[in-house]
This record gives C-alpha cells, structure tokens and sequence, in this order.
C-alpha cells in the first residue's frame, strides 16, 4: 500500500470526521434532536478503531479532535485530550477483545458518550464556576442510548465509507 | 509518553495556561479551513438566516436610537442630583471597566479625563459615595484605579444626617469596609465604627469628613465627599441583648457598579465633563463572520467565527448584530474564535435595567445565563440582586436590559431584551425574551474598543 493512498486515506477520514460532526450539530439543533443527539463522533472513531491497525488508532482520536474543534466551543486541550482518552482505552481494549464487533463497539460508544458529555460539563465547572451548570442525568441517559443504538445499526457502515478501505486491517 | 501528554492535557484543560493553549491554538489553526467543509449544510438555513437579518437590520437604528438615549439618562444619572452636592466640585464622568487585579474592593475606571485627577479625589454615583481614586494610571486609556469603601483599610468620617431630635448633637461615626454578614446572609452591609452615640435605625448616613488643621497631602481632597451617601442604618442580632449597627447601602458593590463621578477638586459653574458614548461607533468594531450555525452537541449555545487573536479580539470581547448583543467570546484562536451565546449556561454579563416610567436606567449587577427555555425559547438568568428595588414601585418591574459597563470587553448599552424583575434582594431565577432571531445571524461584529484602549491607542 502506497504511502500515497494512505494520506489520501487519512484526509478521508477528517473529511468524513467532519461532515459527520456537521451532521450531529444538525440533529441536535436543525432537527430538534437536542440532548438526545446520539455522539456520532465517539460512535465514529470507537468504529474506526475497531478496523484500523492498532498502531493507526491514536492518530483517528487526533483527527477527531482536530475535526470536533472545527464546529465545538469547547476548549481544544479538553476536546483532544477526551479523544485521545477514549482512543487509548480503545487502543488498549484492542489487545484483549474485538472491540470490532458489535457488542464491545456499542458498550465502548455508549461509554464513550457519556464519559466525553461529563469530561466537557467538568472543564467548564472548572473553568467558569458550575452557577447554570445542571447536569441532566436523563438527557444523558438518552444520548447515550442513543449513541449505542446508532454505533449497533451504523458502526458496522461507517467503517465502509469510501476512501477508507486502505487503512482497514487485514488480519487480526 | 502517552500517558504524561494525557496527563498535561488534562491539568490544561482544568487549569487553564496561556503561553500553552497559545501553542496549542497554532496546532488548530487548520480547523479554521476545516471548518469550511461543513457550509454545506449552512446553506439548508441560508433564507432563513437573510431573512432574520433584513429584519434586525429594519429595526436597528430606531433600537440604537433607544440604548443611545438610555445610555445618556445613566451618565445623567450618575452626577449628584442634589445642587450642594455639585457646588464648588468639578465633577469628571468615568466608567466602571473591569475589577482591579488586587481584589474586590479596586475598580478600574476610564474616565472623560485624567487631567487634573488625582490620588484621594473622592469617587461617586448619583448621590452616594463610592470611594477614593487610589492612582492614575498611565497611557491613553484614561484610566484611574478606585479604592472602593468596602475594603478593609478604608476609613471615611460620617454623620447621621436625619432624623435628629432638636439640639442634639448628630451622631458621628466611622465608616469603611464590610460588616459581618448573618449566616446565610448574601447582601452586603458596611460597617460602621466608633459611633459617638447610637444612631436611629433606618437613619441616613452620609460622609463628614472632620474639619482637622493641616490635613495630610493625601487627605486634602476629602470634604469634597461631605453631604454624599453612604448609606442607612441597620442592625443585626447577634444574640442575647447584643446587636451590631451597620450600614445597608445603596449600591451593589459587587456588581452594580457602573457610572461614576470623581470630584476633581473645586470649580465654580462648570458643567460636568461628560465620557463620550463610543458603544456603537463602527471604528470599535470588527465585521466576523459566524462559521458555524451552533456547536456540534446540545448542551452548548455557541458558534465558531472567522476572527482572532490575529485580528485584534480578546477573550471576553462583546460579539453582536448591529445594537443587539449575540454572545461573548470565550477564546480567541490565532484566526478563529468561539463564541459563546447568551443561553449558553455560565455566560456572565452586566446588565443595565430600563424600567417603564420616569425612572432613570439602573446598574442591577450580575446575570449569569442557565440556559433557555424550551417552551417559549425565553432566555434563563439567575440574577442575583444585593440591593432592593423598592423605590421603584409595587410588583414585578418590567425592564429593558442592556449590557452594563464593569465587564472589559463588552460596552455598555447593547441590547439584551426583555424582562420582569422581582423588587426583593436574593438569587432571582428571571426569564428574558430576545428580540426574535437575534440568534440567527451570520454577519457579526466583534468589540475591539477595550483591546484598542489597553493598548493605548486613541479612538477616533
């Protein structure tokens, strides 16, 4: 595989990164979603990281957050460091399950969602003081379903979005 | 290696570091084009968008009409109203700008002039006594720092000036710094020491400064102060037969601190000298495009626009369509910024209330948005009042806010919207309606006039 089609790869993947985060900002605004709007972008990169090489999948938590802090106000150190968090617990899932298939796929999304949604509600107590912070636990709740509902149905099909196929592995 | 960077992003995230996120912001400079590839979807809301800004822009110049004309009646209202008061005093206007770095009790004041202010001039707003200016600081940017009377180390002589029984002698005292509070207590009170007798509750108190020969360099602006306000008698039960006399003051301290006055030693029938109202001069803005629609989840209000440091905005710079505030910038990339909107929960502003009637505009402190309401799309506040508003009529009292000063980077003046606020001191939950599809626009303005001030440089 030509070095060549792999950057060509990777841009695919932060282009994709993007209009996916694009997508959720819709949902959760145009399309009145709201605070069930499921996190396609952890569901994204947790599937991603079931089908990349193992040593690709800290630079998809990267481009992730290099996509997210395109359309986020969320503070760049808070959003890299979440995805490079859930990117290394994928990563190091890798060596003990198939975080590939859709069981662990689900439960890594759904955590995953929850896990970034309180990481990002604690960076702004910290920084702003937690006055009109409230955290709904069954907005959370529901996001999170509806993220693992979204990485069951879907996971399996975004890892097939074109342009990708050159960092798919090919043997476990 | 990969756990100390999780590690490092982790402190940075919690505890912010400038010279870092500083560095971190150019690794995200590409996000600034990236940001491009999701217009598309921008485009599925473009009429809408046009025509919410046809419609703001339609009834922008009758509103800047309106804040400009609020604006003067607070500057009016912030000089003594009572003639004695203004007798013999040249009375300079400035504007309350930020909190001192030292703490609570030093305000930052930009003032029409500095020319001929100086250390120890007495500082007011309307008919009550705020202060003393502490020092001038140098450059352009006309500002003063004041030593506010709640701090600790300050001292201002006080008589009680009614009701006072027929021959005798009015009660005098000492005033400076805060009274202790009752637990649970959240209005401030300043306290009152050394009184020569017991004064009358509810009594005004006003400064007297002593008339001592050979008063120190420092002091000899001080009886310019006499006959101002600092407040009325109150007690508090301390248990047993004890209670502690204090002063209930008119002003929010805190927060409610906008216009001010210094008495700039004597002057005979000069009119005051005034501050220019700069809020909605185009020279003090910078033209923003909004890159996004919103943020990407639901538990955010806010937008990325297509300024920066690079530009000229700071963190905590005013963002708005014409007359109307949109939202305030929480961080300013080196090209991009983030803007957080006025429903975006924890956003903090100053506001300036417009009551219906006669009454002139009010500094009402602090509001710090919760979020917005999902009924009507009203905007939610907490709004933490520290003064009452009884003088101001029975019931509710519908009001018009606007942005008030003592927030660096957001003028005064700015449209909010409108509300009705509870007349009682505490932590008011208030509900506030926008001028419908104020959220929607996408050509913005950013306020750059405090950056230019801090540097130095002259308005035009």
């Amino acid at each position: 595989m030509s070095s060549r089609s792999r950057a060509l790869a990777w841009l695919l993947v932060l282009v994709w990164f993007v209009w996916i985060l694009a997508f959720q900002g819709w949902l959760a605004r145009g399309a009145g979603f709201g605070r069930l709007t499921p996190d396609l972008g952890s569901v994204f990169l947790v599937s991603l990281a079931g089908t990349l090489a193992r040593r690709d999948v800290l630079l998809a938590a990267l481009v992730a957050a290099l996509a997210r802090k395109s359309l986020s106000i969320d503070p760049a150190a808070a959003i890299l460091f979440g995805m490079l968090a859930l990117g290394g617990v994928a990563h190091a899932l890798r060596s003990v399950v198939e975080i590939g298939g859709p069981f662990w796929r689900t439960l890594l999304s759904c955590a995953g969602a929850v896990g970034f949604s309180l990481w990002l509600q604690l960076v702004r107590a910290a920084r702003h003081g937690s006055t009109g912070l409230e955290l709904e636990p069954g907005a959370l709740a529901w996001s999170a379903v509806a993220s693992a509902l979204v990485a069951l149905a879907l996971g399996g099909f975004l890892v097939r979005l074109p342009g990708l196929s050159p960092l798919r592995r090919t043997a476990w | 290696m990969f756990l100390v960077l999780l590690f490092g992003l982790l402190a940075l995230s919690l505890k912010p570091f400038a010279p870092l996120e500083r560095a971190l912001d150019l690794a995200f400079v590409p996000t600034r084009v990236l940001v491009e590839l999701a217009s598309p979807l921008g485009w599925l809301r473009a009429a809408e968008v046009r025509a919410a800004e046809r419609e703001l822009f339609a009834s922008d110049a009758a509103a800047r009409e309106r804040a400009e004309r609020v604006l003067a009646a607070e500057q009016r209202a912030a000089l003594p109203s009572r003639p004695e008061l203004c007798a013999g005093r040249r009375r300079v206007h400035g504007e309350v700008v930020r909190r001192g770095r030292e703490g609570l009790d030093r305000v930052i004041v930009r003032l029409a002039t500095t020319d001929g202010v100086e250390p120890g001039m007495p500082v007011t707003a309307g008919d009550v006594f705020v202060g003393r200016v502490a020092r001038v600081e140098p450059g352009a940017a006309r500002e003063v720092t004041v030593d506010l009377v709640t701090a600790a180390d300050f001292f201002v002589g006080a008589v009680q000036e009614e009701p006072e029984p027929a021959g005798h002698e009015p009660c005098r005292a000492v005033v400076g710094g805060l009274a202790p509070r009752a637990q649970g207590e959240r209005a401030i009170h300043l306290a009152l020491h050394n009184p020569s007798r017991r004064p009358a509750l509810g009594a005004r108190v006003v400064v007297r400064e002593p008339d001592l020969p050979g008063l120190l360099e420092a002091d000899r602006w001080s009886k310019l102060a006499d006959g101002f306000e600092l407040g009325t008698v109150a007690a508090l039960d301390v248990g047993g037969q004890s209670e502690l006399l204090r002063l209930r003051p008119r002003l929010d301290y805190e927060a409610g601190l906008s216009q001010v006055v210094v008495l700039a030693g004597a002057a005979r029938g000069a009119p005051a000298q005034e501050l220019a109202i700069d809020t909605f001069e185009r020279a003090n803005w910078l033209a923003a495009r909004a890159l996004t629609a919103g943020d990407v989840t639901a538990a955010r209000s806010g937008r990325r626009i297509s300024a920066g440091a690079l530009h000229g905005v700071r963190a905590g710079a005013a963002v708005a369509f014409g007359s109307r505030l949109i939202g305030v910038v929480a961080h300013a990339g080196w090209v991009a910024s983030d803007v957080q909107h006025l429903d975006d929960a924890g956003l903090r502003l100053a506001a300036l209330a417009r009551f219906d009637g006669d009454a002139p505009p009010r500094a009402v402190g602090e509001i710090v948005s919760t979020g917005r309401r999902r009924a009507d799309g009203a905007l939610e506040f907490l709004w933490e009042a520290r003064v009452a508003l009884d003088d101001l009529g029975p019931g509710e009292l519908a009001a018009e806010l606007f942005t008030g000063s003592g927030r660096e980077g957001v003028p005064r003046g700015l449209a909010i919207g409108t509300t009705s606020l509870p007349r009682g001191i505490g932590t008011h939950p208030i509900a506030v309606r926008p001028e419908p599809g104020a959220e929607r626009p996408r050509h913005l303005a950013v306020w750059l006039g405090a950056a230019r001030a801090a540097a130095g440089e002259e308005r035009p």
